[in-house]
């Protein structure tokens, strides 16, 4: 349905998606080759790692088909965080406390994040964890810190998000 | 192409010369019965005569080489390449004036080459056990450019991108490539042969061995390799690139160094053994990934040390007793499967416990690093900012 206000921002383009499809070949592979395994030797084990891995793999062709949905939609009261229907943030523009441009520090830690490309909840060195939906992995994140937690961000046109974002909360400030 | 002698010590304890007086060689129109011979002689060993296999002996050969010795030594041997299946094939070289007869045997795990070199009067006078002579590449050389390149990509690459893109730490890494055969070759093998000696203690570790000793065995890779790791730091111009937020790196650098050093050590340990001799490359998936995550592990201790040595050299002395610990820590799975104690299962489960803490010692250092690193920020919006405007 049309908002009134509306204004939509996609995110700035990366290779991240050709990282998560070169991965999924490969786990795809592996997947079917332990599956050929467990045909042949029959240990359950096998099974459950082929399945395992084909989940995953699975999962990962579900996010690929939404990558080119990532969408900033931003009006008068909240800012809505979405790629495809496998991830939304609402974040009112009344609990935005403070936002910075940023490069962040990679962790370790597991998560959905590889060149190019950052989902869902991701853990970083310095900031600790950042809800994320960009397409870099840690460079040139806009940063959104709210009551609620840390969100990561990369509009294409960020500019011309950052003054629409400006002019909508400074006309709910004053 | 490449011969790989086994290690086993008979045919190391006749050297050449024991046969070097030997003023006739073996008439051409003896090679006939020799192979024969050869044939008999490893037939007996099969089928367990030791007695009678001395007998083919010359003197000097069955004085080094009596029954007992022989049965132990076969008996070795089978242990490692499986059952003796069938002969293959023999060939025949003159070698120095003798004849050596080359009989190729199918063990359930390899192929062999025997060699058996007879003397004037056609008495065996040396014996050889030798891998099969094969093309190409030893599997374990592929399976070590493997665990290397990714090692390289993984913990290189980590580095490199979390140290602000700095060529300087992969030079520092290939300092210490070579420092692992080093330790292993002329500190910790002499140590292990002199404790050994010193304290009356069998050479071969299990549940009997003293606990003492198992201790003392146990400490000496982590006290060795760590001391080894921090050599660099000797260097004058090595020591002045250390500083808060370079220590963590230089540290990652020195040990990964040495960790990639160490598949190539061990590759070639694993080359001279012949239960592997014929295994593809694929088939030390186990040894790519224990040595992909050793690396990063060596990289950690090091580190631990190196971010010490900002507190002055008592804070490195500090700092390499903890590496030692951790060291020590990291290496009780391995100690307690090689004593039997542990099972391979139980022994993996405790590694992946270490991998987990090791991961989380990084990221605790990392977060001391960035303590020193100013973030590059640019704030677009505050809302203290707008608040004190309004």
């Amino acid at each position: 349905m049309f908002e009134l206000g509306l204004k939509v921002y996609v995110a700035r383009r990366s290779y991240g998606w050709l990282f998560l499809f070169l991965l999924t070949i490969l786990l795809l592979f592996i997947g079917f080759f332990t599956l050929q395994l467990y045909m042949a030797i029959g240990d359950t084990i096998l099974l459950i790692s082929s399945l395992l891995i084909l989940g995953v793999a699975l999962f990962q062709i579900i996010v690929l088909a939404n990558l080119p949905y990532m969408r900033y939609e931003l009006n008068d009261e909240k800012l809505v965080i979405k790629c495809g229907f496998i991830l939304k943030y609402v974040i009112p523009l009344s609990s935005i406390k403070r936002v910075v441009k940023r490069d962040l520090e990679i962790s370790l830690w597991s998560s959905f994040r590889l060149p190019g490309l950052a989902l869902f909840r991701v853990p970083y060195a310095d900031v600790g964890v950042v809800k994320m939906c960009a397409t870099s992995m840690s460079r040139g994140i806009i940063l959104i810190e709210t009551d609620r937690g840390l969100y990561g961000i990369t509009p294409d046109n960020e500019e011309q998000f950052i003054a629409d974002f400006h002019s909508r909360i400074r006309g709910k400030l004053l | 192409m490449r011969i790989l002698p086994i290690v086993l010590t008979f045919m190391t304890l006749l050297p050449h010369f024991s046969f070097q007086n030997i003023q006739m060689s073996i008439p051409l129109y003896a090679t006939f019965s020799l192979e024969d011979l050869a044939i008999t002689f490893i037939n007996l060993l099969k089928e367990g005569r030791f007695e009678d296999v001395v007998k083919l002996f010359n003197v000097e050969m069955a004085k080094v080489l009596p029954p007992q010795k022989l049965e132990t030594v076969w008996n070795q041997l089978i242990s490692n390449v499986g059952e003796l299946k069938e002969i293959v094939g023999t060939r025949i070289a003159e070698e120095g004036g003798y004849r050596a007869i080359y009989v190729t045997c199918k063990f359930a795990k390899t192929k062999l080459d025997i060699k058996v070199v007879f003397d004037s009067e056609a008495k065996i006078a040396g014996l050889w056990f030798l891998a099969k002579e094969s093309e190409g590449v030893h599997g374990i050389y592929i399976a070590a450019l493997i665990a290397t390149v990714i090692s390289m990509l993984l913990w290189g690459g980590l580095v490199y991108w979390l140290s602000g893109s700095k060529w300087i730490y992969f030079a520092l890494m290939l300092m210490n490539l070579p420092l692992s055969a080093i330790v292993n070759l002329y500190i910790k093998k002499p140590m292990y042969e002199t404790l050994t000696s010193l304290l009356k203690v069998p050479p071969i570790l299990d549940i009997t061995s003293p606990w003492w000793f198992l201790l003392l065995i146990h400490f000496l890779p982590p006290i060795s390799e760590e001391a080894i790791k921090l050599s660099p730091l000797i260097a004058r111009r090595v020591r002045n690139i250390v500083n808060k937020s370079s220590a963590l790196w230089m540290g990652m650098a020195f040990g990964m160094g040495f960790g990639i050093g160490e598949i190539w050590y061990l590759a070639w340990r694993i080359s001279m053994m012949p239960e592997y001799a014929e295994y593809p490359f694929y088939y030390f998936g186990g040894f790519i990934g224990e040595r992909i995550i050793a690396v990063f592990i060596h990289g950690v201790m090091t580190a631990i040390a190196v971010i010490r040595f900002m507190n002055g050299r008592g804070g490195l002395l500090v700092g390499y007793i903890w590496a030692v610990l951790f060291h020590a820590f990291a290496n009780v799975g391995a100690m307690l499967y090689q004593i039997k104690v542990w099972d391979a299962t139980i022994a993996m489960s405790y590694t992946i416990i270490v991998i987990i803490i090791t991961m989380c010692l990084f990221e605790y250092l990392r977060k001391r690093e960035l303590k020193y690193k100013k973030p590059k920020e640019t704030v677009l919006f505050s809302r203290n900012s707008i608040n004190e405007k309004s």
